[in-house]
């Protein structure tokens, strides 16, 4: 599968030899960080198919420039910003899935014990109510606290300001409060966690 | 708990995510956005030369003579790529491309480095009231106004200072301007600054690069905040 695909970014004169390792390698690269992807990508989406697109249209660009890429080592960090990007330019054009948030129950239920139908409502309303973040607030704190990025990174990655950084945790954490106050009891954490 | 408790809640609502292959729909998405950066860049250089084209065709007639009158004498220089979409029609006829469609269309107004269609900077008032394009001039002090011809007072007029005559013009939305762009409906007011007055454009960049200005000296009574300063 692999072999017959024909990277664009070797010219010709390159050699088969070179298109093969190229496309081997982009292959094994796909394999190896999809599931990484997705894993952000879902929380950034927060729906499994727009999850996949996001990666897949990720995973497209950095293919498009895969030769230099692979060359500086650097794929993973720009297929990641790119993902991140991306998904603040989908939000701009209005393609967010809104629309799943009412596919998401409302639960407001009190998560005091450690039962699972308690770990369920949780993380059901978490998802709601990262869905009610904005794109850019989401990704700041999908990448504050899941990919556990100081704030330095995270200006690097989305192209802002530390700044800018610490004052979206900040209101993302709030609205998180004020949305879901059940929750904020679980996450008592401030704009100046780390 | 802390933050930590996030940390965890979030690791364990990404683990819903169901993983799946993405090998062959990545290469052939970037197979389709290979097409489509092809296709975009040939897009963007057609439409370069035609842009480039119809400004040619704009400036040329403009500069020639006004034109009003010769609407009738040379017509087929300028309004015969647009309004002869008749359904109907055969474009191979090429004879009645030139008779019809200049007589019934105006001419289309067009924004240029030296005025509105006819209606051009320097020139007095009996000059730009022979245009027709605007109508009658009032105001105290120096500088007097009117509105264009068929548009509202305050949306679009031309200002006259005595020593420059035509010294402004604000053009309603939807002129075109030479270099085929539209003006939108946030078109800024057309206050000369003096950085705009040392530097007249002959040629239009933006929609906010305002050529009225270009020939205005001294400062208009209400030049400073002026947002003209985007042009060159």
């Amino acid at each position: 599968m692999g072999g017959a695909q024909i990277d664009p970014n070797v010219p010709a004169t390159k050699g088969s030899a070179h298109v093969d390792d190229h496309a081997i390698e982009f292959d094994s690269f796909v394999r190896a960080r999809t599931p990484a992807l997705l894993r952000s990508a879902y929380l950034l989406t927060g729906d499994q198919h727009l999850a996949e697109d996001l990666v897949q249209s990720a995973l497209a660009r950095t293919h498009r420039s895969w030769r230099r890429l692979y060359d500086s080592g650097n794929a993973e960090a720009y297929t990641r910003k790119t993902m991140y990007h991306l998904q603040v330019s989908w939000w701009r054009r209005g393609r967010v899935a809104e629309s799943l948030s009412a596919e998401v129950p409302e639960t407001r239920r009190r998560a005091s014990g450690p039962s699972s139908t308690d770990r369920v409502a949780v993380l059901i309303t978490l998802r709601a109510v990262l869905l009610k973040l904005s794109t850019r607030q989401r990704a700041v704190l999908v990448l504050r606290f899941f990919e556990d990025r100081s704030e330095a990174e995270c200006a690097e990655l989305l192209g802002v300001t530390v700044g800018t950084i610490k004052s979206q945790t900040s209101r993302a954490l709030a609205r998180l409060r004020t949305v879901a106050p059940e929750l904020a009891e679980l996450y008592v954490v401030n704009g100046a966690t780390r | 708990m802390t933050a930590d408790r996030l940390r965890l809640d979030l690791a364990e609502l990404a683990d819903e995510a169901i993983q799946i292959d993405l090998h062959d729909r990545v290469l052939t998405f970037s197979r389709r956005l290979g097409i489509q950066r092809a296709v975009a860049g040939s897009a963007a250089v057609l439409a370069l030369v035609a842009a480039a084209s119809g400004a040619a065709f704009a400036v040329l007639p403009d500069r020639a003579a006004p034109p009003m009158p010769p609407a009738a004498s040379t017509p087929s220089a300028s309004v015969t790529a647009e309004p002869t979409a008749e359904p109907s029609f055969d474009p191979s006829l090429e004879p009645t491309e030139t008779t019809t469609p200049a007589v019934t269309e105006p001419p289309t107004l067009i924004l240029g480095p030296d005025g509105l269609g006819a209606l051009k900077l320097g020139m007095s008032k009996e000059q730009a009231a022979a245009t027709g394009a605007v109508g009658a001039f009032d105001g105290r002090q120096g500088c007097q106004f009117a509105s264009l011809a068929g548009s509202a007072r305050d949306e679009a007029w031309a200002m006259h200072d005595p020593g420059l005559g035509i010294a402004a013009i604000e053009v309603p939305k939807g002129i075109r301007t030479v270099n085929g762009l539209e003006v939108g409906p946030r078109w800024p007011s057309c206050w000369g600054s003096t950085r705009m007055c040392r530097r007249p454009s002959p040629v239009i960049r933006s929609t906010r690069a305002v050529v009225c200005c270009s020939r205005c000296q001294g400062t208009p009574r209400r030049a400073t905040g002026s947002r003209c300063t985007s042009g060159r």
